[in-house]
């Protein structure tokens, strides 16, 4: 080790995670100047345990801070010295006050990404004195299981990204703080919500903004009326390029769908379906669809699809059309028929694969199969007989191939460049794992059940 | 098959293909800098930092991944930096070796700037260090451990601030 350069010690240092590093700066005096020259260890934690009476002396440059502990003492104490080089700041998991995160924050005007992390409000305070002072950039916001009211001082705050996101049984209902906060934002480009019953986010006329909003994601929410989501996106249409919709039951995002221009990327996911179409969407180049219906045959120019539950009507409706990455979950392959087809993830299909089904598809270089039992050596040999550009092979899970299949792809897969393999069945031998590995054919091998 | 000749520090002559050779920036760079004639019979590429022990080794790693991808990716994503269990099983039989010629692979591996070979050799120290206490971590690497005690006490302190429990 006293041979390498510092560069070259910090190479592997920096392959480590903060937990290790914190050993590697007890090691010795060389470790410890590297560690704090590149700010290897840049994660200050707040917590109660830290309740030292004495000023820290800070040799590290942080860059986050995760703050579990509502202490103010020590918050600030240990902000005042570190808190210009933060850029990300988590509450985390504790009571807070909004008198305490009005404090911290003012402690960080270089802060990029603020996250709440099942933050509880203690403090009900009518009139908050020292709200946020602005900050010159903007910032990517998550939200996760924490209380709305901290929105009532933030409103000075620009963002860049939201995450709105509650689980189960959250006590948090009222957002009517979050809509002032929304009205003011100028830079934001990116909202997504999850896991919103029973509040009165989105009930009620939400202001446009002055922005243009690319990215809006939904899931697992109940709004109690879908026309205030759907007035809000219709204001946005012109700019949106990415929609998701997950999980949403008693909603049909049709009419949305039809009204964005310039959409590239849409999900509709989760029980959902997607019928209303009527007339062509050429914009859109990514799907991801479950149950599909004939409607997907008016996506005119998709390169990347997915689906869930294919059928063998839905499979022939999209002959001929321009796919080159098809994903296929559940249902049949059954009248796939896509020429241009690159890259193929197959996962828990019904059905046999057939012989035709691969003549049919020589341009694959990327297929993954995922716990397809009826993947017999016969089965794999005509695969691979058929797909002459196999670079990239993935099997998971369930197949019923045994240790034969080692021979036929080391004798058939010329060009194949990764054998990706986790949770084979155990019956096969290292050696016939070897058979591979020392044809030295220079198949990169992945696997999770051995250790050669 | 288009072949160069390879020169160790101590002066023992490789030959091997030129698209192995070409894994290192550094003797691309030469070949290009330096006008060296690549139909030339004669030309010996000296290599005055590399011994012929791992000069021997680093060839074999080339060959094994002369057709490998250039990964795309940049020093950007962390989570994949950190990831120190995805090497493959060929490479880690390859790293089955001393420590002296493991450090003296990495030090080949900057100076012929064959960022494959870095990564990969800088990985299997890491994993090294991974669950070691810090005075295993000496003992592992024959360090000695120069903290004074107020030193230590210091380290140890700042510490506290950063462990997430």
């Amino acid at each position: 080790m006293d041979n390498l350069p510092n560069e070259l010690v910090y190479n592997i240092l920096k392959k480590l995670k903060q937990k290790e590093l914190l050993k590697c700066a007890m090691v010795c005096k060389r470790f410890k100047d590297i560690i704090e020259s590149y700010s290897l260890i840049n994660k200050l934690v707040i917590q109660d345990e830290v309740c030292d009476s004495s000023l820290p002396v800070f040799n590290r440059k942080y860059t986050k801070v995760i703050i579990r502990d509502n202490n103010d003492v020590n918050i600030l104490k240990a902000l005042q010295t570190t808190g210009d080089s933060i850029l990300e700041v988590k509450f985390d998991q504790h009571n807070s006050s909004l008198e305490s995160i009005t404090k911290t924050l003012n402690y960080l005007p270089n802060v990029k990404v603020i996250t709440f992390y099942y933050v509880r409000i203690e403090d009900d305070e009518e009139v908050v004195k020292d709200l946020v002072q602005p900050i010159s950039h903007t910032i990517d916001f998550h939200f996760l299981e924490s209380d709305p009211l901290i929105f009532k001082v933030l409103t000075n705050l620009s963002a860049k990204s939201i995450e709105l996101r509650l689980y189960g049984d959250s006590p948090y209902y009222n957002f009517e703080n979050f809509m002032p906060f929304m009205a003011k934002q100028k830079e934001l480009k990116s909202f997504r919500l999850s896991g919103i019953f029973e509040s009165n986010l989105m009930y009620g006329y939400v202001p446009k903004g002055d922005y243009r909003l690319t990215e809006f994601e939904i899931s697992n929410c109940d709004l109690e009326e879908w026309i205030y989501l759907e007035t809000y996106l219709n204001d946005h249409v012109d700019s949106l390029e990415k929609l998701s919709f997950r999980d949403l039951r008693s909603w049909d995002p049709s009419v949305i769908v039809k009204a964005c221009n310039n959409l590239k990327r849409l999900e509709i996911l989760e029980d959902m379906s997607i019928n209303d179409i009527d007339s062509d969407i050429t914009s859109v180049k990514e799907l991801s669809v479950e149950n599909p219906s004939l409607s997907i045959t008016k996506f005119t120019n998709l390169k990347k699809l997915f689906m869930q539950n294919a059928t063998a009507e839905v499979n022939r409706a999209i002959i001929g059309s321009n796919i080159e990455n098809l994903t296929v979950r559940f249902g049949t392959v059954e009248g796939i028929q896509c020429e241009k087809l690159t890259k193929l993830r197959l996962m828990n299909i019904d059905g046999p694969l057939t012989e035709e089904f691969f003549r049919n598809h020589p341009k694959i270089v990327d297929l993954k199969l995922e716990n397809h039992f009826l993947l017999t050596d016969a089965l794999l040999e005509t695969i691979v007989r058929y797909l002459q550009n196999l670079k990239v092979l993935t099997i998971y899970g369930m197949n019923d191939l045994s240790s034969r299949a080692f021979e036929i792809i080391k004798t058939h897969c010329k060009n194949l460049k990764v054998l990706d393999t986790k949770i084979w069945s155990q019956r096969y031998k290292i050696a016939d794992w070897k058979c591979l590995f020392e044809s030295n054919n220079g198949i990169e091998i992945y696997t999770e059940t051995f250790n050669f | 098959m288009q072949t160069i000749k390879l020169q160790s520090s101590d002066n023992e002559i490789f030959e091997c293909d030129l698209a192995v050779a070409k894994c290192s920036a550094t003797i691309r760079t030469m070949l290009e800098d330096l006008g060296i004639d690549e139909n030339s019979e004669d030309e010996v590429v000296p290599l005055p930092n590399v011994n012929s022990a791992i000069l021997r080794k680093v060839i074999q790693f080339c060959t094994y991944h002369k057709d490998d991808p250039v990964p795309s990716s940049t020093d950007d994503d962390e989570n994949k930096e950190k990831r120190t269990d995805d090497i493959t099983s060929w490479d880690a039989d390859f790293l089955k070796v001393d420590q002296g010629t493991l450090f003296e692979l990495i030090l080949a591996a900057n100076y012929l700037d064959i960022r494959s070979l870095l990564d990969v050799t800088c990985k299997t120290v890491a994993n090294m260090i991974k669950g070691k206490t810090p005075d295993e971590i000496r003992k592992t690497f024959n360090i000695k451990n120069d903290f004074t005690p107020a030193e230590e006490e210091q380290v140890r302190k700042e510490n506290t601030w950063c462990e997430e429990k």
